[in-house]
């Protein structure tokens, strides 16, 4: 009788879900920062209906366009692995410009969000084209 | 009939204390304690969430750190957990700007600005204004309005803001 008390007891603590709350911290772009830093790596992630356009530098040249997978969804493996490999040749950089030009859900946004902030890859992010 | 003495107490029966058994008691607490180290949070934040906010999923593991709180729903916001805005029950314009702001809550954002600024003026080696705005917002939420509430909590003075999502659970 012991025993099975303390066996329910134990499964309803092993069942029970408790929610942690984080937070992903951004700010607003501000001019000072794209135009006064030139030799700032401007790394900008312009996220588009069909595809992922990693882009860097003042005026931005493209890097790299990554479509989305034959599933429909974005390839957010391929976006960390060149993530990876610019972060690699500039180690001090962590900012990140987010560009969306579609009509995105906020859980899409806060996936690709985590897949460029996560293993302090670009952890500081800014939202561009707030005020367009 | 003969009554019974008081002082008599041969009649009640003497109970015999048998040996307490607290092994499952032992179990039970270990168990418990256990569970309380896992799951203690230091931050000690609560956030209330609306029944209308379904929270994103992240991989993030930063604190929350307490500041002004916007909660967003497809159709309502509230700034402090106070409704300021009922997108379903309104006919009104609530936006202005190009559709860019929405004014009730730059309004609210506003009062609050002028509020945390004053406290600071007047309570000596208080906090800054700091700028920082915690966003709840709901995960079917589109980009273009949370473009509106970004563009509008920048206009009200906000200009650091972070986003609250659904840590790993445990």
């Amino acid at each position: 009788m012991n025993v099975l008390f303390v066996l329910i007891f134990f499964v309803l603590i092993l069942t029970t879900k408790f929610v942690k709350i984080s937070e992903i911290s951004s700010t607003v772009a501000s001019s000072s920062i794209d135009s006064n830093d030139k030799k700032a790596l401007a790394l900008t992630l312009k996220i588009n209906e069909d595809s992922l356009s990693l882009l860097s530098g003042t005026p931005s040249t493209l890097i790299k366009k990554i479509p989305k997978l034959p599933t429909g969804q974005y390839d957010l493996a391929e976006l960390r692995n060149l993530l990876f490999k610019i972060k690699e040749s500039n180690s001090t950089e962590s900012t990140i410009i987010l560009h969306p030009e579609t009509e995105l859900d906020f859980d899409q946004l806060v996936k690709i969000m985590d897949h460029v902030r996560t293993d302090n890859l670009f952890n500081k992010i800014i939202f561009g084209g707030i005020g367009s | 009939m003969r009554r019974k003495s008081i002082r008599d107490k041969s009649h009640l029966k003497k109970i015999k204390v048998s040996d307490l058994d607290i092994t499952s008691l032992i179990a039970l607490c270990t168990i418990l304690l256990c569970f309380l180290i896992q799951t203690y949070d230091v931050t000690n934040v609560q956030i209330d969430i609306p029944y209308e906010i379904s929270l994103s999923k992240s991989v993030s593991k930063d604190f929350h750190h307490p500041a002004v709180l916007v909660q967003v729903s497809v159709s309502k916001i509230w700034v402090d957990r106070v409704l300021v805005l009922d997108a379903s029950n309104t006919n009104e314009n609530f936006q202005d700007e190009d559709g860019k702001r929405i004014v009730p809550l730059f309004d609210e954002l506003v009062k609050k600005r002028e509020k945390l600024l004053h406290t600071a003026q007047a309570i000596p080696h208080s906090v800054p204004f700091s700028g920082q705005i915690s966003l709840v917002v709901d995960r079917s939420v589109k980009y273009s309005y949370l473009k509106k509430l970004i563009y509008t909590a920048s206009k009200a003075g906000f200009k650091e803001y972070k986003f609250i999502v659904r840590g790993q659970e445990g």
